[in-house]
């Protein structure tokens, strides 16, 4: 699966590290001092990268979690993001990772037990209130779950900390590390969705949107708290029909009373990572779009945002509760 | 003043040596250019191979050679030659997935957008050449200075070196290596370095190319553009030719004799266009 993995030498004893070579012993290994020395430097190319690109394991030194960015919570007053990985299988065009990186390598951090340290201290300054802790930030969280056991990992730390919600973000399928654990409601396992157009046309290497639509159904009637995710929704002039059917589809399948948290925003960019985008793929219909930079944020225009966001709003307000539904927008 | 670009794409091969170069010659049926004024230069065109002489500057200063006098818009950088290594039998091959300069302790990380043709090793470039082999790496004396001038061209995961061992603790290397050893080191790796020339030559060719204020020199000689209609018209035409609506300039300079009217023309045209992904 990876024809080169680069680890950190001061980690290549460790248990995780070991057992991840013994799984690609056919990988050949890069000894590196610090993961930075691979990854993020300058004058590597993305989307040459994204071709075959290597596993790096490494060890988190610090800023294990952090506050998450305004504008991007599911309900509770203190919102939190750590990532265990940085980058992503998949290969969807729209996402903001290639704007933040220089590599397209996927970097394993296997000193998961500072995480939790790092959680528990921030709980700590919240005692006796919800604080939510966003794990797909930077990567999907469980997309890589066969190899780096995240899940696996961090279901019994959430299960001792009941006030620390935990959101999954996820376009896997994967069910099998909810199924062997027992149901916990400080759990949401939330998943990005596009309608089938859109995710054939940007949304590479993806699962498909039948088989993400089966898992959730299944961890749903299981008990576990299922997240919607519509963001971000790329505007197409026929986006009202193809949305109206997307929804009915989706909840043809879940039941929406059940269902945790609904969030929706329009395809939007930080103007520095639009540029880096803008760049590598010149030719990307989607990329080289007629954008608007509004608040240092490149998006579709005001209006097409607001006609997006209420139509959203409405058609959603048919199947879920008002406050459940977290539009993200530009303006936000 | 802006580069002139000759070609679109190159293989750019920095050899140390004659003797090591000569089978790479033959094999690939280069010719010597005439342009050999500073270095040695031998060219089929698509590969422009370079002797640059010992050490990490000569490597340097003959890669920055290559790229002066044979302007290219996306290049791959190959190193190709012989290196010491305490243990690995004479005539291995190996590919270097990490290359430390020895003087500066600088470190590059050649980056590998397809599976490497054979066994990688970490490289040490030194300035003199190597006797104690300390570390159990490759030591050779140029890659490192051509990766920091390779680097001003191109990206990491297109520039690479090849290195066959010609010395080791057992077999210390002898001065002078007669051609027919060199041949023997090198002529067996030379359909991998073929293979992996393709390969980069099919990689180069899907690096995309942004339209350019070069792309529109006949315009802009005809019509005056401020700097920034220039970028608006660049950006715009972009737009088009994503979706595939490219207006020929040919087209442009006909119909329209202002910058403003052929913004005009081409934000039309975007406006028009429907926004399906």
């Amino acid at each position: 699966m990876f024809d080169i993995i680069y680890v950190e030498e001061a980690i290549k004893d460790h248990l995780t590290v070991l057992s991840i070579q013994r799984r690609f012993h056919e990988s050949q290994v890069v000894y590196c001092n610090q993961y930075t020395e691979v990854f993020n430097r300058t004058q590597q190319n993305f989307r040459l990268q994204k071709q075959n690109p290597c596993l790096i394991l490494a060890k988190k030194e610090g800023h294990f979690v952090l506050p998450i960015p305004e504008g991007y919570g599911i309900g509770t007053q203190y919102n939190y993001y750590f990532s265990h990985m940085l980058n992503c299988l998949y290969d969807c065009r729209y996402c903001f990772l290639q704007g933040l990186y220089q590599s397209a390598h996927l970097v394993l951090f296997v000193n998961l037990e500072a995480y939790e340290k790092a959680i528990v201290k921030i709980l700590a300054q919240h005692p006796n209130e919800p604080v939510t802790f966003f794990s797909g930030y930077d990567c999907d969280s469980l997309g890589f779950e066969n190899v780096s056991q995240f899940i696996q990992h961090f279901l019994p730390f959430f299960q001792k900390h009941p006030l620390a919600i935990l959101e999954v973000r996820t376009k896997s399928p994967l069910t099998r590390p909810f199924l062997e654990h027992s149901v916990l409601p400080n759990v949401v396992i939330a998943y990005s969705l596009t309608p089938p157009k859109i995710h054939e046309a940007v949304e590479h290497k993806t699962p498909s949107l039948a088989s993400r639509l089966q898992a959730m159904q299944t961890l749903q009637k299981k008990g576990w708290h299922i997240g919607l995710r519509f963001d971000p929704i790329i505007y197409t002039p026929d986006f009202e029909s193809l949305y109206t059917h997307f929804f009915e589809q989706i909840f043809s399948i879940l039941d929406p009373l059940k269902i945790h948290s609904v969030s929706f925003g329009l395809f939007r960019l930080p103007k520095p990572f639009y540029k880096k985008l803008a760049h590598l793929y010149p030719e990307d219909p989607l990329i080289q779009s007629d954008f608007l930079i509004r608040k240092n944020t490149v998006s579709y225009s005001a209006d097409i945002e607001k006609k997006v966001v209420d139509f959203c709003m409405q058609s959603l307000k048919q199947y879920i509760a008002e406050k459940t539904l977290f539009p993200c927008s530009v303006d936000i | 003043m802006r580069e002139k670009i000759d070609r679109a794409q190159a293989i750019f091969i920095v050899v140390a040596f004659e003797k090591e170069a000569k089978p790479l010659i033959d094999f690939f049926h280069l010719k010597r250019s005439k342009d050999s004024s500073f270095f040695p230069v031998f060219t089929n065109n698509e590969i422009i191979l370079g002797l640059s002489g010992l050490g990490k500057v000569m490597g340097a200063a003959c890669l920055s050679f290559l790229f002066t006098r044979f302007p290219t818009r996306h290049v791959a950088v190959i190193n190709f030659g012989t290196a010491g290594h305490p243990t690995a039998e004479l005539g291995m091959l190996y590919q270097v997935g990490k290359v430390e300069c020895f003087s500066t302790s600088q470190v590059f990380y050649p980056q590998f957008p397809f599976a490497p043709m054979t066994t990688l090793s970490d490289l040490v470039t030194v300035d003199t050449p190597e006797k104690e082999f300390k570390k159990t790496v490759l030591y050779d004396m140029e890659f490192s200075g051509i990766v920091s001038v390779a680097l001003k061209k191109t990206s990491l995961e297109l520039i690479h070196a090849f290195k066959t061992v010609s010395d080791n603790r057992i077999h210390p290397f002898k001065i002078p290596a007669t051609q027919s050893i060199i041949d023997s080191l090198i002529l067996p790796h030379l359909p991998k370095v073929d293979t992996w020339i393709k390969k980069s030559w099919n990689l180069l060719s899907q690096i995309p190319t942004c339209l350019k204020v070069n792309d529109f020199e006949d315009l802009f000689c005809h019509i005056h553009f401020t700097e920034t209609q220039k970028y608006q018209l660049i950006r715009s035409m972009q737009i088009l030719k994503a979706h595939g609506q490219e207006s020929s300039l040919s087209d442009l300079l006909a119909n329209f004799s202002t910058a403003d009217t052929i913004l005009n023309c081409v934000n039309e045209k975007i406006k028009s266009l429907n926004w399906t992904v």
